[in-house]
């Protein structure tokens, strides 16, 4: 605690009162990691139809090409969530609809039209941290604002493929679409 | 005193047990009072928390700092919960409100929920609540909890108890009071009745006897000395046979008053019997001080008290000892100053002795008469015998009868007066026995006499006034034993005295006599209370004048007389007289010129034990007849 205490006047000595802890807590992480968290964390606010394809014991985030976020994601894999094991794989288009997360990088742009007829009427949470894909293509989407990590949720979306995602982490959203 | 004492400590024991009782009901009251405020305050506190946490789960789950203050302000509405902390599921710290003091640590051991090892004393301490997700451990919320608010509850309910329980004291003490009183009240008559005297208010024999006790200590504590005066009231018999009981009540009352005022404030002064006082003297110096003082009770007993229908008149008889010089002993205390008493009395009443050696010595010869009569009445060896006096008719000097006087010879052949052994058989009752005996042996006298061919007209046997008090049993007792030695009832007289006629029961004894047949005879006429009534009552058939009256005769003119005019008036009654003491001639001439019926006394013959009797009437006739 002294030490805490010790970093926070040298801190004001610094002249860097302006950033407080917690930013600075937040900034030790990467952009990626602190994504790939919240995408993560995500996961327990949802809840995927009983009913489906879908294994119970595990939670399957996928991805279809690689990028700085799917390699952050990839170090939860084996974790335990909610009694299931994170299982973060990297898939094909066609097999998007056995996720229950997906996560879309940037220049899935342009592949929107399949991606959403992939995923169409199965229970899949998108995820996305690119605005253009948001609210058509993605139902969560991270944003990078003021120095923390914001996101925006497509309720409707969500609810039309069948999940329920919890109030409290509605409550901390920048913007949801109902 | 121990009563007193005895009240005192119970006193002082219920107010023990009830401070006891309300000291207990207070502790008990105020720790359910502080279990009940911990579990509450306890529960209040996580159930804050499990909201916090709950609503908290979202913002660390996101990294959501402002939603974090948020949840966390929370708090601010339950004042005791003074600051809070989220940290991240690595133990991590995530945000922190109200912690002035950085009382919150940096980071905490993820797996352990124990924070005891943190900030926990006795006003503030930690209360830890996982934050969870959807099972999914994501953080921990950390609560500074204070006790404060239920102390200061614990606080104002011990004062509301004491504040109560005074009012409620208060109320009961008001309540109270009058039982109190009351108690109070008859505590103290209790008291008043167990040491006090009722009709005197003076204390009583047992509060004395403790005061004495206490005395003495006293006395040897101080090297000063001290007087036990033993007090008893003259006739004061008389007192409450013609004034009644209550008015005898009055009379020791206004003794005790008497006696209160001479002695001095100090002093103790006692009623311990009926009619006998006792006084402490304390710092008396010389005994001459306590006899003066003793002689001022006299003095102040002296002045009659006004009773219906007439004032009483009463003495004291005042016994005195020394203390420490006669003894240091109570017991023996009281009992020599009651045997000065007793001598008092004996020396005439309605004065002061002192305790002496000689006394001590004359109640031992008592005692030891006492026991040794006791011994010869019971063996009946030969030791008493019966000494018969002749009287003889003045007239023709002839031998008319005789009195039978009880004689003691004591196995060593010395006689005892009767002067030293008739007061003792009166005072020890052994007179009873005595009485009894001396019929009978008179009637085997007689039996003894005639078979000697001596007979004896009339007999006189004296009857103390203690045998009187015994009732008509002595009536009952000699008729049946002369009748079984075979007698004429007709033979026998029976002397009293002028006094013996007051006596309890006297009456009714005389009557007894009479109607059984017995002729009576007033012994020492002339030296007691004589009532010309009586005299008429009891069909008395014989006076016999005092020898006192008869010593001085013919030369004292008064003497002359009074004798003269008893006879007469014995003639008037139609009652003849016997003249007692009668040594000379001229005597004898006096009393026959003035028609005195019989006479008795040495002139005759002194007292003679049967043989001798036998031999002197053998004589005697034998003169008589030749002389005429």
């Amino acid at each position: 605690m002294r030490t805490r205490q010790l970093i926070v006047t040298a801190l004001a000595a610094l002249g860097l009162l302006a950033l407080n802890d917690d930013i600075q807590a937040q900034m030790r992480a990467s952009e990626p990691d602190l994504k790939a968290a919240i995408i993560i964390n995500m996961a327990m606010f949802v809840d995927w139809p009983a009913q489906g394809g879908l294994p119970g014991n595990q939670l399957v985030i996928c991805f279809i090409t690689d990028s700085p976020v799917a390699g952050a994601l990839g170090k939860a894999q084996g974790k335990t969530m909610r009694n299931r094991t994170i299982n973060v794989r990297k898939v094909a288009l066609d097999a998007l609809a056995g996720c229950h997360v997906a996560y879309l990088a940037p220049d899935e742009h342009e592949r929107l039209q399949q991606i959403q007829s992939a995923v169409r009427n199965a229970p899949v949470l998108v995820a996305g941290d690119t605005p253009a894909l948001f609210p058509e293509g993605s139902m969560l989407n991270l944003e990078l604002s003021g120095g923390h990590v914001v996101f925006d949720v497509n309720l409707r979306s969500a609810q039309k493929a069948g999940l329920q995602i919890s109030s409290k982490a509605l409550r901390l959203a920048r913007k949801v679409i109902e | 005193m121990e009563v007193l004492a005895h009240t005192r400590d119970t006193k002082r024991l219920s107010l023990i047990t009830t401070a006891v009782a309300a000291l207990i009901t207070f502790l008990l009251l105020m720790t359910y009072q502080y279990l009940s405020g911990v579990r509450q305050l306890d529960q209040e506190v996580r159930s804050k928390a499990a909201i916090i946490a709950t609503n908290s789960a979202a913002a660390l789950a996101f990294g959501d700092h402002k939603a974090a203050y948020e949840n966390l302000g929370a708090i601010r509405k339950t004042p005791r919960i003074l600051g809070a902390a989220i940290y991240q599921a690595d133990g991590s710290l995530f945000a922190v409100i109200d912690d002035p003091q950085a009382q919150f640590p940096d980071a905490i051991d993820p797996d352990s929920s124990d924070v005891s090892d943190e900030k926990n004393d006795f006003i503030t301490h930690f209360v830890r609540e996982e934050i969870t997700q959807g099972g999914t451990r994501v953080g921990s919320l950390l609560l500074l909890a204070s006790q404060k608010p239920l102390y200061l509850n614990l606080l104002a309910y011990a004062g509301g108890l004491i504040v109560i329980g005074l009012i409620a004291l208060l109320l009961a003490q008001r309540f109270t009071a009058s039982l109190r009183k009351k108690m109070a009240l008859t505590e103290g008559q209790l008291e008043q009745m167990a040491l006090y005297d009722r009709v005197t208010g003076l204390p009583n024999r047992r509060f004395f006897e403790y005061e004495l006790k206490k005395a003495i200590t006293r006395v040897k504590r101080e090297g000063q000395n001290a007087a036990l005066l033993m007090i008893d009231v003259d006739d004061f018999k008389k007192v409450n046979d013609l004034c009644g009981h209550p008015m005898g009540d009055k009379v020791l009352e206004m003794i005790a008053g008497r006696l209160k005022s001479v002695v001095r404030a100090d002093d103790i002064l006692a009623r311990v019997g009926g009619d006998e006082f006792a006084a402490i003297l304390f710092m008396v110096g010389e005994p001459e001080n306590v006899d003066a003082l003793a002689e001022k009770m006299i003095a102040a007993i002296e002045a009659p008290f006004p009773t219906e229908p007439i004032p009483s008149h009463v003495g004291l008889s005042i016994g005195m000892t020394m203390m420490p010089g006669d003894s240091d002993d109570p017991e023996t205390l009281i009992r020599w100053s009651d045997m000065a008493m007793y001598e008092a009395k004996a020396q005439g009443k309605n004065r002061a002795q002192f305790f002496s050696e000689d006394i001590n010595r004359k109640i031992r010869a008592t005692l030891h008469v006492e026991a040794a009569l006791r011994q010869a009445l019971k063996e009946d060896a030969g030791e008493l015998y019966v000494a018969y006096q002749p009287q003889i008719c003045a007239q023709t000097r002839r031998i008319v009868g005789v009195e039978a006087l009880a004689r003691w010879t004591r196995p060593d052949g010395k006689p005892l007066s009767p002067a030293e052994f008739i007061p003792v058989a009166e005072k020890t009752g052994l007179i009873v026995d005595l009485g009894a005996w001396l019929i009978r042996q008179v009637c085997s006298d007689l039996i003894w006499l005639k078979q000697q061919g001596v007979n004896v007209e009339k007999v006189a046997i004296n009857v103390s006034p203690r045998e009187l008090t015994r009732g008509n049993a002595i009536v009952e007792n000699a008729c049946r034993t002369i009748r079984q030695f075979g007698e004429q009832i007709s033979r026998f007289q029976f002397e009293i005295t002028e006094n013996a006629l007051m006596a309890e029961r006297g009456a009714d004894v005389l009557d007894a006599f009479h109607r059984s047949g017995f002729s009576l005879a007033i012994d020492d006429f002339g030296t007691g209370y004589s009532s010309l009534g009586y005299l008429k009552r009891f069909q008395i058939s014989t006076l016999k004048i005092d020898q006192s009256f008869i010593k001085r005769l013919p030369a004292d003119a008064n003497d002359a007389t009074i004798v003269s005019a008893v006879i007469q008036m014995a003639k008037a009654l139609g009652i003849s007289l016997v003249a007692e003491g009668v040594e000379t001639d001229e005597q004898a001439e006096f009393l026959t010129s003035h028609s005195c019926d019989v006479l008795q006394g040495y002139l005759f013959s002194r007292p003679l034990p049967r043989e001798d009797l036998a031999i002197f009437i053998a004589r005697h006739s034998a003169t008589n007849t030749a002389g005429t």
